[in-house]
């Protein structure tokens, strides 16, 4: 019996009467990918949150390698060995693309009243593992540029080799493919996938249902604040409390279509 | 020869201040207007002891420094939280108050000050203008070595993120309250320290040397030579104070050109004489590039 | 205890007439003006000058307000409007370079020393409660608690107060129906310039002086104030306004001079913003 990398149960979340996520649970196996998809409004977000402590659950618990989380600070995600990207690229500007990736590793040197202050340039190994992920997300060549001057594209694929930077056992990925065009959705994929192979668990929280079940081992999908559904890519496709939830029923139900026209 | 080191003196202590002021502005972006505050908490406490309990001139220097970091992390934990534009008119209240404090409190001399430091004394040995030339000369490099190796740290890298994305420096792990606090603290002990070599180099410490218009002075040397850079910081302190030496006949003028030039810098360059993309960072690149280009 | 009263309403009215201006002008752009306290000394020197060559105080009035809100106009025009995006350190320190510019104008054209107006007001002085109020602080008090119900009465139930709100809370939905928030901007420091004027002139009034550094204390205490009351929120700011010059004159009645009078404007702020990070009136305009 493995103990989950992740793992929710019963958590609800309340704002001011309105309740954004009830009774959830769910759990993301070492090595597993698991997509989270849902309409507009079904409480992905608020799950992403949750998971990495920018808020804290109403009820019920959260807990990451079998520990129950007691604090819910976003700047101990990287100690629990989590990782996220945001979905709107997040950068710092007046440092290089390589400084950008190399303080995703900053959380535990971070520790301790000396260790701040040591180089970012010290540590071989942390530098191999630096130049690695900048080959390995095909940034190797405009490592030296100011982040300021990098295109979308290349931040995207920052922010991922950042993510990686830490060596995180999971890797938590909020709407990755928001706003990107038609032609950057394959490498995107191809991208996570190879991430995925090195051995990292994913949980992908996504608008585009295409992409979301193509890459992963199992897809939840949420609904008005509940699991709706929970299984393989092909189950969930062939589901049709999902297809309901997406499309409307058959009769058509003018809620229904406008979740459709929204998602 | 004794004039040129007084004004090395004074230019060096003062861009101690301005280093120490980049050391907030270049990694918080947050528009200080008390440097000049804890400057004075340094050179006050420093003449308190020199004079009225006879230290000596190490323990002064020390205690100087560890007063003023002290006040420098009570000033970080009122303004460091709150917003922009409330923490620049925080720092400069603070000012007021710490200047008012200086003025009416007979332990520190009330409104005429404290005179009659005497010169400090390190083994035995006196230093005059000389030895307080090296002395302020060695806190300077010390000030920019700390600024260097911050630059290159962790701790520095973080504080970047913090400046231009909060809650990116925390996903990543920044304790980012703690952090903008000891930035603080690092620049406030410096210019306590700069304060003491100021009392002892003017033997002498009054409530307005230390106003909030040298605040302004300070963060406008910064931002003249070119802010968040350490070479701006030293480069704007040596402009603002050798300028108005020379120009000695014109004194009349002298604040009008300081706050023509301030307004037109500003305006016109805002990243500063030589700051990071100035015109003439920007020549100085293209020239070594040049050079490497030719074969 | 009513001579408290009354002497902390006429200073708080001065302050906030000297206030209102910055406060609009914060709203709309996240500039804090300093320089805007240089409008208070132009006010008080334009009408000096212009008495002492027309012998009517009318016109030294008008030609004050006018020319110092025309200054206000062509400030904002050349100087705060192409630089607001550089930060709000860039501004501040311009504006407080602008200020002392201005400052340094003033001593080198009229000379470092107080000068008198000469000039007799006409109002009567009453007795209030036992205590004999002099004409020109009636006006004062007056022009205050005015300027108090104009400024609700303008942002809540007239259409330009309304534009202004549009534009504060978001110029670009403003533009897009229609609003031109470059006058709205031009506007605002026109009015606000003039108001501080009328402070400068008031000021010169109730104390026959005229001097280039009149406007020192102001600059800085004013952003004290605009804090206290909220940034962004004008009535907030009228109230703060009160508010400090009624704890000052009350602070000094009591302990005499040995308070600095200055430093209790900002250990004002400082308390309430341990208390309350956000002001005592939080701005409903949010800025980004």
């Amino acid at each position: 019996m493995t103990t989950p990398l992740l793992e929710l149960k019963a958590v609800t979340k309340r704002f001011d009467g309105l309740v954004a996520l009830s009774k959830v649970n769910m759990a993301v196996m070492p090595g597993e990918f698991v997509s989270v998809i849902g309409p507009n409004g079904a409480g992905k977000s608020t799950l992403f949150n949750v998971i990495t402590g920018v808020l804290a659950p109403s009820e019920g618990t959260v807990a990451v390698n079998g520990e129950t989380v007691r604090k819910f600070r976003p700047d101990l995600l990287n100690a629990r060995g989590l990782a996220r990207t945001f979905q709107v690229v997040r950068t710092v500007g007046s440092l290089s693309i390589r400084d950008n990736v190399m303080l995703g590793a900053a959380g535990p040197r971070l520790r301790g009243l000396t260790a701040p202050f040591r180089s970012r340039s010290g540590e071989p190994e942390l530098q191999e593992r630096v130049d690695e992920l900048l080959r390995f997300t095909e940034l190797a060549d405009v490592a030296g540029q100011s982040a300021r001057e990098a295109s979308p594209g290349h931040l995207r694929r920052m922010e991922i080799a950042r993510a990686l930077a830490g060596n995180p056992r999971m890797i938590l990925m909020d709407e990755p493919a928001a706003g990107i065009g038609a032609d950057g959705l394959q490498p995107l994929k191809e991208l996570i996938g190879a991430i995925h192979k090195r051995g990292i668990s994913v949980l992908l929280v996504e608008h585009y249902v295409g992409l979301a079940l193509s890459l992963c081992d199992r897809a939840i999908v949420l609904e008005s604040g509940k699991i709706l559904a929970e299984g393989s890519p092909d189950q969930i496709r062939a589901d049709q409390r999902v297809i309901d939830a997406y499309l409307g029923p058959q009769h058509g139900n003018s809620t229904a279509s406008k979740e459709q026209d929204k998602a | 020869m004794s004039y040129l080191l007084v004004l090395l003196i004074t230019v060096t202590i003062l861009s101690t201040v301005t280093v120490s002021l980049n050391m907030v502005v270049g990694y918080t972006g947050q528009p200080n207007l008390g440097q000049s505050a804890v400057f004075g908490i340094g050179a006050y406490f420093a003449a308190v002891f020199a004079t009225s309990y006879s230290m000596p001139f190490w323990f002064c220097f020390l205690a100087a420094g560890l007063i003023a970091g002290v006040a420098g992390a009570l000033i970080g934990a009122i303004s460091l939280r709150l917003h922009q534009d409330f923490f620049a008119i925080t720092t400069l209240g603070l000012n007021f108050i710490v200047v008012a404090t200086f003025q009416t409190l007979p332990f520190f001399g009330g409104a005429t000050g404290l005179y009659g430091i005497p010169l400090p004394t390190i083994a035995g040995y006196e230093l005059d203008y000389p030895g307080l030339a090296v002395c302020s000369l060695l806190l300077l490099l010390c000030a920019v070595g700390v600024s260097l190796l911050v630059n290159r740290s962790w701790f520095g890298g973080i504080l970047q993120a913090v400046r231009e994305d909060e809650t990116l420096a925390a996903s990543l792990g920044a304790p980012v309250a703690r952090y903008k606090s000891t930035i603080f603290v690092i620049s406030s002990i410096f210019a306590g320290f700069a304060g003491c070599l100021y009392a002892y180099f003017l033997s002498t410490v009054s409530p307005q040397t230390f106003g909030f218009n040298d605040s302004v002075l300070f963060l406008a040397m910064l931002l003249i030579g070119g802010s968040a850079t350490i070479r701006g910081a030293i480069f704007g302190a040596v402009l603002l104070t050798i300028i108005p030496e020379l120009f000695r006949f014109a004194s009349e003028y002298r604040m009008l050109i300081f706050g023509a030039v301030l307004v037109l810098v500003l305006r016109f360059h805002p990243q500063g004489i030589i700051g990071e993309d100035s015109l003439i960072a920007r020549w100085t690149a293209n020239v070594f590039t040049d050079k490497r280009a030719r074969p | 205890m009513t001579y408290i009263l009354i002497q902390g309403i006429v200073v708080g009215s001065l302050y906030a007439l000297i206030a209102i201006g910055p406060s609009l002008v914060y709203g709309l752009m996240g500039v804090l003006d300093v320089a805007s306290a240089a409008a208070l000394t132009l006010g008080a020197y334009l009408l000096l000058v212009v008495f002492q060559a027309s012998g009517s105080v009318l016109l030294g009035v008008a030609a004050a307000l006018v020319l110092t809100g025309a200054a206000g106009w062509v400030f904002q025009k050349s100087l705060y409007v192409p630089i607001l995006d550089r930060g709000p350190i860039v501004t501040l320190i311009t504006s407080i370079g602008v200020y002392i510019c201005a400052d340094e104008l003033f001593r080198l054209v009229f000379g470092p020393l107080q000068q008198s107006l000469g000039i007799q007001t006409a109002i009567p002085d009453l007795h209030i409660a036992g205590v004999e109020v002099t004409g020109i602080n009636l006006l004062i008090i007056a022009i205050g608690v005015g300027l108090l119900l104009l400024t609700w009465l303008v942002l809540t139930r007239t259409r330009y107060g309304v534009v202004w709100r549009a534009v504060a809370q978001d110029r670009d939905i403003a533009s897009a129906v229609g609003i031109d928030s470059k006058k709205v901007i031009g506007g605002v420091f026109v009015i606000g310039y003039a108001l501080s004027a009328l402070a400068g002139i008031l000021y010169a009034l109730k104390y026959d002086s005229v001097i280039p550094t009149m406007g020192d204390v102001p600059a800085y205490k004013m952003l004290a104030i605009i804090i206290l009351g909220g940034l962004g929120s004008p009535l907030g700011t009228i109230a703060a306004a009160f508010l400090i010059g009624l704890v000052e004159t009350a602070v000094v009645a009591q302990f005499g001079f040995v308070v600095p009078r200055d430093a209790i404007a900002f250990a004002a702020l400082v308390l309430v913003l341990l208390i309350r990070p956000q002001g005592l009136i939080p701005s409903r305009v949010v800025r980004a």
